[in-house]
């Protein structure tokens, strides 16, 4: 956290109630993938597995769906479905967020007041995909989807993953925060340092409890400038890893977490390549005893050359051996 | 592999300092101006070097000539008290490749450049250019990465790592891209390759870099803030991670005000720091009233007035 150098500037909104409110005891956001059975449809059996999982490696909450829960493959009752299935199933000891990403604003409004109805802690949006509103109208969005929920929203911006570099600017959060008192977080997708720096210094200016953290587990380059933590796709891999780096990186242990965050960040890259980051978190757990069936078309599960390249990779990397393997703890 | 640079070659840790192009009002090169910046940066106390003719000294709107010329009044104005690399980028490589053979002439430690501007290119073509720039000389060469900024995208770790493989005076990197997840990336791959290859930030963004293998930066706000660099570069290095919290933060709040119109801005804050050096080359702007106060507001709020020295 920022410690006693956020004290230093002059806040002029508070959101530490509702920031509390989400129950985040940590900065460590884990997001699961979303199990399918051999008909494509969503295997809540192996869903509950993969939520206790998470909930056994005391995450700071779970983030559902996100792209690692292949958002974008589920219809809109299963998003709901999801949502409320996670909050029944772990949410009494792990907050859940929900992703509430849609290209509509209508639509994701609806999944904010839904998430909310279900018990959901705190919601999350990242910019509209596919379409390039206008600033006025990604203001408009977002404030539509704050408005339908008294939740906590966090702000996803995610520019590398649209085409025409679709971002959340500094002066949209500053609007944002202004017009709408639970907005109280901005993950950032982007993990530039300039403008991760600039916007750290004006949100803690603004409001010492707005939460910041990237979307990958970036955590040893972004604590050190008030960084919160980080959204955690690689924790269904690797999760004693991550939390080893996490709680260095809390104790400002930062040179000392170079060689996790080196592990982390070789994994991390192997997630993105050469096939989706749910394909390949899919083929990984299943190589580490975990398996969650296919991902959904269009993204394709990894051939079998490949995961056998992943398996050595995991080997050599000491994944296979130092993380869990199979479902027991 | 795991070759190590020799020290002949060998890039010093910390953080180097890059002067402007000081200009007359008829925005002609004003060398006597640049010997005071170059000479100013050289005795500012724990600076590890000095970068001519990096990107705020505006070497893109200098002839070929006036470059030469620059090179060679920082070479004889630092006079070997410093290591001092020039920066020999152009979108041709038979002009980089000249600017290099000249550096190496005027006795330069060495030569960093950056990918082509303006080409949309293959890493098949970035490598040939890097190829020629090394085969030409044998003192240090540093490739400098902007992929946000150029058309030519980003160096790729297979790329850095067959030059690393065949040139023992390929000795690092300044990568702008300031990406934290590609950063982290070429410290693990590259210093796995050679441990002593040295990967620097664009600017003083070290709190961040420095705990995944990042070796210093090149500065923005040395000019103006010194001290405030340097202070930031001793605390990361005694681990007081509450002082980077604030010199990070305040580096950056004044890096962010002289980004716009950047190097305008810069020079208006050489100025109100008592050391002119005139305007910027079109199609730069020059500084005006606005950014004068402006800037003048925010180092009177970070205390660079109090806390500086002023003058040269």
């Amino acid at each position: 956290m920022a410690g006693e150098a956020a004290q230093t500037l002059r806040p002029t909104r508070d959101s530490s109630a509702i920031v509390a409110a989400t129950g985040i005891n940590n900065g460590l956001v884990h997001s699961p993938v979303t199990p399918f059975d051999a008909s494509g449809e969503i295997d809540f059996d192996l869903y509950g597995k993969v939520l206790d999982f998470h909930a056994a490696h005391q995450p700071g909450a779970v983030a559902i769906p996100m792209d690692a829960g292949e958002r974008f493959s589920l219809r809109d009752e299963e998003r709901k479905t999801l949502v409320e299935y996670a909050v029944d199933r772990i949410g009494k000891t792990t907050p859940v967020i929900a992703d509430v990403t849609h290209v509509g604003s209508g639509i994701a409004a609806s999944f904010a007041a839904h998430a909310q109805k279900v018990g959901a802690k705190g919601v999350l949006l990242t910019t509209p995909y596919f379409q390039r509103p206008p600033a006025n109208m990604m203001l408009e969005h977002f404030r539509q989807i704050a408005a339908a929920t008294d939740l906590a929203v966090l702000l996803h911006s995610s520019p590398r993953t649209h085409k025409g570099e679709v971002r959340i600017t500094q002066d949209m959060v500053a609007t944002l925060m202004e017009d709408c008192p639970n907005i109280a977080g901005y993950i950032d997708g982007e993990m530039y340092w300039v403008t991760f720096t600039w916007l750290r210094r004006y949100t803690l200016q603004e409001d010492p409890n707005f939460l910041m953290f990237p979307d990958a587990e970036y955590l040893t380059t972004s604590m050190p400038i008030g960084g919160n933590g980080s959204i955690s796709p690689v924790s269904a891999i690797a999760p004693k890893l991550t939390g080893e780096l996490y709680r260095a990186c809390r104790e400002k242990d930062y040179f000392g977490a170079r060689e996790n965050q080196y592990r982390v960040s070789q994994l991390s890259q192997l997630m993105r390549n050469g096939a989706s980051l749910p394909a390949n978190i899919k083929a990984a757990m299943a190589v580490l005893g975990r398996p969650v069936g296919r991902p959904r078309q269009p993204n394709l599960p990894l051939p079998q050359a490949a995961v056998n390249d992943l398996r050595a990779e995991l080997t050599s990397m000491n994944i296979i051996g130092h993380e869990p393997e199979g479902w027991d703890l | 592999m795991n070759i190590a640079t020799s020290n002949e070659f060998k890039m010093p840790v910390g953080i180097m300092q890059a002067p402007v192009t000081p200009m007359y009002e008829d925005f002609a090169v004003d060398y006597v101006t640049l010997e005071k910046v170059v000479d100013f940066h050289t005795r500012t106390p724990r600076n590890t070097g000095v970068l001519a003719l990096y990107n705020k000294a505006e070497p893109h709107a200098l002839t070929i000539e006036e470059r030469k010329q620059i090179a060679e009044v920082t070479n004889n104005t630092v006079a070997g008290r410093l290591p001092v690399i020039i920066h020999v980028g152009h979108p041709s490589t038979d002009v980089a490749v000249e600017l290099a053979v000249h550096a190496q002439k005027t006795g330069a430690f060495g030569i960093v450049c950056i990918t082509p501007y303006y080409w949309s290119l293959t890493q098949a073509e970035i490598l040939a250019h890097f190829e020629r720039l090394l085969g030409a000389v044998d003192i240090a060469v540093l490739a400098y990465n902007n992929p946000r900024r150029l058309e030519a995208g980003g160096l790729s770790n297979e790329l850095l790592l067959e030059l690393i493989d065949r040139y023992p005076h390929f000795v690092g990197m300044k990568d702008a891209s300031h990406a934290m997840d590609s950063f982290t990336e070429y410290c693990r791959v590259l210093q796995n390759a050679r441990p002593d290859f040295a990967v620097m930030t664009g600017i003083e963004y070290l709190a961040g870099s420095m705990p995944v293998g990042g070796t210093g930066s090149f500065s923005a706000c040395g000019a103006i803030a010194p001290t405030l660099t340097y202070d930031l570069w001793d605390a990361i290095q005694a681990s007081k991670w509450d002082e980077v919290f604030d010199l990070q933060h305040k580096a950056s709040y004044i890096h962010q005000q002289f980004n716009d119109q950047y190097p305008s801005s810069l020079k208006i804050g050489m100025e109100l720091m008592g050391r002119p050096v005139g305007p910027c080359r079109s199609p730069l702007p020059t500084g005006d009233d606005e950014t004068r106060a402006r800037v003048g507001r925010v180092l009177e709020e970070c205390g660079v007035f109090e806390n500086e020295s002023h003058g040269w």
